[in-house]
C-alpha cells in the first residue's frame, strides 16, 4: 500500500508533476473563492481563450509561450475589469465580448500563418507530464505569489468584491484592487492552462471553491477549506492518472468533482442532513 | 450676537456651496448651498426624485461634481483635501450580495479598512470599535450571524454600525428609518441624539416631515434646488411646502401642525451636551430661537 502511494514520487518526471498541480490546484483554489462569490464562473474559462493569442505569438516567435499566454491573459483580464468597471456593460458581458475577440484573435493568427499547432492539444488538455523543472518552479511561484498577494490584500479585496461602493467611499483604490485580482486569475489560469488544459481550468477555479462552500461559513475558512481541496485533488487525479492511465487534466477534475459530491452529501446544509431533518419532527416557530 | 439661523461659520464643520450635479449633462441639482455644522443634524427633505441621494453621494465623491465646492472644516473635500475617511455614509440601498460569506462582525471591521488603508489588519482597537458600534445598534448578540441571516431592518443596523465603527467626524445618512420597525427606528434616534452630543455632524435625509421636524437642527427642503434651509419652524411653512412638494405639499405643515409646534417649543433631543459643553437645559421661550447654540 505504501509502495502504491509512494511509487510516483520516485520518478522525476512524476514528482515535478505532483507538486506542480498541487501549488497550481491550491493556488486556484484559494483564488476561485473571490471569484466565485464576485460571479466571474467563467472568467477561467474566457481567459484560458485570452491566452490563446499569446500562445500562438509565443509558438511563431519560438519563445516561451508561456510568458506570451500570460501577457495576453493579463491585457484580456484588464481589458474586461476595465469594460466591467465604468459600468458600460456587466461583468459576464465584459468578459465574453473581451473572450471571444480575443480567441478570434488567436484562430485568425493560426490559420494565417498556416502553421499547424502540433501542440494544440496539449493547450487544450494540458500535460503536467510534460513539465520541465523550469515549468514547475513557475507555477510554484505562481501560485505562491497568488496566494501571497490574496493573503496581503485580503480584506480590501474582500470589501471590494463585497460592497465597491463603500470600499471607495472609504479610501480605498478599488479600482487596482479589481485590477490586481483579474490580474491574479490571469496568473493563476495560465499557470492551470499548464496542468489541467484550458477546457478544464475553469473547474479548478470553481469546483473547489463551490465544495468549500458547503463546508464553512466564511471567507477565509472557505478560502482554506478550498485550497485543501483543491490540492487533494490534485494528488488523488495524479495518482488515478498514474495508475489507470487516465488524462492527467481530467481525472484532476474528476477528483475535484468527487470531492464536490462528498461535500454535498455532508455539508451541514447538504443531503445527509436534509434526509435525517425530514425524519425529524419539525421544530417549533422560533421565538423572537 | 443675532438670533437669525448661522450659517455655519466658515471653517466649522460641513459647508457645501453652490453645488450643481448632472447625470448626463441633465442638471439634477443646482446651486445647492447648504452648511452641517459639528453637533447638528441636518435633514434633507424633498419628494422622489428631488436630488437627496444624489447630495449625500456628491459629498462623498461617489458622483462627479458639475460645479460648486464641498468643504469639511475649511478644508475642501476631494482630492488632496480633508481625508474621507472622517465621512461615514450609509447609502439609501446596500447593493451587495447577501449571500457573501461575511458576519456581522466581519462587516463591521471592514468600516476600520479605509482608516487602515490597503496593508492594515485590524488590531484591538479597531475590533473594540466594532463592538462598541454592534452593542449601540442592539446587534451584539448577532455578531457571529452571517449577515444574510439577517432580516431586513437588522442588515440596516450592521451598515449603520459599519458606519459607526469608522468613527468619522461627519456622518451622512440616506433614509435610515425607512422600512425599519419602532424598535430600530428608536435605537436610531437615540443614537443620532448621542452623536450629535457627542459633535458629530449628521446628515440625514428622510421622508418625515414630522420626525425630521423634532429631530433635525436644520432642515433643508431640497427640489433640484434648495426651496428652504434654516430652522424647522421657518422652513416649514406652506409657501416652501409648496414650492418643493407641488399643491400635494399644501395640507403637509398642517398636518404636521402639532409636531412643528412642539419642535418650536422644545426640542427631544436634549441640545445641553453640545460640543460646546453648554450645560443649561433650555426650556426654550416663546419667541426665542429653540436651536441657537450660544458660546460659538
Ligand atoms: N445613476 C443615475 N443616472 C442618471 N440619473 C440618475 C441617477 N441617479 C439618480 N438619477 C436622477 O437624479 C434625480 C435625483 O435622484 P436621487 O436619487 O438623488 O433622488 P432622491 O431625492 O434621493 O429620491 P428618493 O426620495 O426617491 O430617494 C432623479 O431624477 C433621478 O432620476
Ligand atoms: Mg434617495
Amino acid at each position: 500500500m505504501l509502495d502504491l502511494l509512494a511509487d510516483p514520487w520516485r520518478f522525476d518526471l512524476t514528482r515535478r508533476a505532483m507538486l506542480a498541480v498541487i501549488a497550481v490546484s491550491m493556488g486556484c483554489g484559494v483564488l476561485g473563492v473571490l471569484v466565485v462569490w464576485r460571479g466571474l464562473s467563467f472568467i477561467g474559462d474566457a481567459l484560458a481563450h485570452c491566452a490563446v493569442p499569446g500562445v500562438v505569438v509565443g509558438f511563431l516567435t519560438r519563445t516561451s509561450f508561456e510568458a506570451w499566454g500570460v501577457v495576453s491573459a493579463l491585457l484580456a483580464a484588464w481589458g474586461m475589469a476595465l469594460l466591467a468597471r465604468r459600468g458600460w456593460l456587466g461583468g459576464d458581458a465584459s468578459i465574453a465580448i473581451v473572450f471571444t475577440s480575443a480567441f478570434a484573435l488567436g484562430l485568425a493568427m493560426i490559420s494565417a500563418t498556416g502553421s499547424y499547432l502540433n501542440d494544440l492539444t496539449e493547450i487544450l488538455f494540458g500535460n503536467p507530464l510534460a513539465a520541465g523543472p523550469v515549468d514547475i518552479a513557475l507555477s510554484a511561484l505562481v501560485a505562491l505569489w497568488v496566494v501571497g498577494v490574496v493573503v496581503l490584500l485580503y480584506r480590501p479585496l474582500v470589501f471590494a468584491s463585497f460592497d465597491p461602493t463603500a470600499a471607495r467611499v472609504a479610501g480605498l483604490p478599488v479600482g487596482l484592487l479589481d485590477a490586481a485580482l483579474y490580474g491574479l486569475i490571469a496568473l493563476a489560469v495560465v499557470a492551470g492552462v499548464a496542468v489541467v488544459g484550458s477546457v478544464l481550468v475553469t473547474a479548478l477555479l470553481i469546483v473547489p471553491p463551490a465544495a468549500a462552500r458547503l463546508l464553512a461559513r466564511r471567507v477565509w475558512t472557505q478560502m482554506a477549506v478550498s485550497a485543501g481541496l483543491g490540492g487533494l485533488a490534485g494528488v488523488l487525479g495524479l495518482y488515478a492518472s498514474y495508475y489507470l492511465r487516465l488524462a492527467t487534466g481530467g481525472s484532476v477534475v474528476l477528483a475535484a468533482v468527487a470531492l464536490f459530491l462528498a461535500a454535498l452529501l455532508v455539508s451541514p446544509r447538504g443531503v445527509l442532513r436534509g434526509w435525517a431533518r425530514r425524519r425529524t419532527p419539525r421544530p417549533a416557530l422560533a421565538g423572537r | 450676537m443675532t438670533d437669525a439661523p448661522h450659517p455655519a461659520a466658515p471653517g466649522t464643520g460641513l459647508v457645501i456651496q453652490d453645488l450643481s450635479v448632472a447625470y448626463d449633462h441633465r442638471l439634477v441639482l443646482d446651486g445647492v448651498s447648504v452648511a452641517c455644522a459639528h453637533g447638528e443634524i441636518l435633514g434633507l427633505l424633498g419628494p422622489n426624485g428631488a436630488g437627496k441621494s444624489t447630495l449625500l453621494k456628491a459629498i462623498v465623491g461617489l458622483v462627479p461634481r458639475a460645479g460648486g465646492s464641498i468643504g469639511l472644516d475649511g478644508m475642501p473635500l476631494g482630492r488632496g483635501g480633508a481625508p474621507s475617511t472622517r465621512l461615514a455614509y450609509v447609502p439609501q440601498r446596500h447593493e451587495v450580495d447577501w449571500d457573501f460569506p461575511l458576519t456581522v462582525e466581519d462587516v463591521v471591521l471592514l468600516g476600520r479598512q479605509g482608516r487602515l488603508g490597503l496593508l492594515g489588519r485590524p488590531g484591538k482597537a479597531d475590533r473594540q470599535a466594532a463592538h462598541a458600534a454592534l452593542e449601540r445598534l442592539g446587534m451584539g448578540p448577532q455578531r457571529r450571524a452571517l449577515i444574510g441571516e439577517l432580516s431586513g431592518g437588522q442588515q440596516q443596523r450592521v451598515f449603520l454600525a459599519r458606519a459607526l465603527a469608522q468613527e468619522g467626524d461627519v456622518l451622512l445618512l440616506d433614509e435610515p428609518l425607512t422600512g425599519v420597525d419602532a424598535t430600530t427606528q428608536a435605537i436610531v434616534l437615540d443614537l443620532l441624539a448621542d452623536l450629535r452630543s457627542r459633535g458629530l455632524a449628521t446628515v440625514l435625509a428622510t421622508h418625515d416631515l414630522a420626525e425630521a421636524a423634532r429631530v433635525c437642527d436644520r432642515l433643508c427642503l431640497l427640489n433640484g434646488r434648495v426651496m428652504a434651509f434654516g430652522p424647522p419652524h421657518e422652513v416649514l411653512t406652506t409657501d416652501a411646502l409648496v414650492r418643493t412638494y407641488g399643491s400635494s405639499g399644501i395640507g403637509l405643515n398642517r398636518d404636521l401642525g402639532e409636531e412643528v409646534t412642539r419642535a418650536t417649543l422644545g426640542p427631544a433631543l436634549p441640545h445641553d451636551a453640545g460640543p460646546a459643553g453648554h450645560p443649561e437645559h433650555e426650556a426654550a421661550p416663546a419667541g426665542r430661537h429653540p436651536h441657537r447654540r450660544t458660546g460659538r
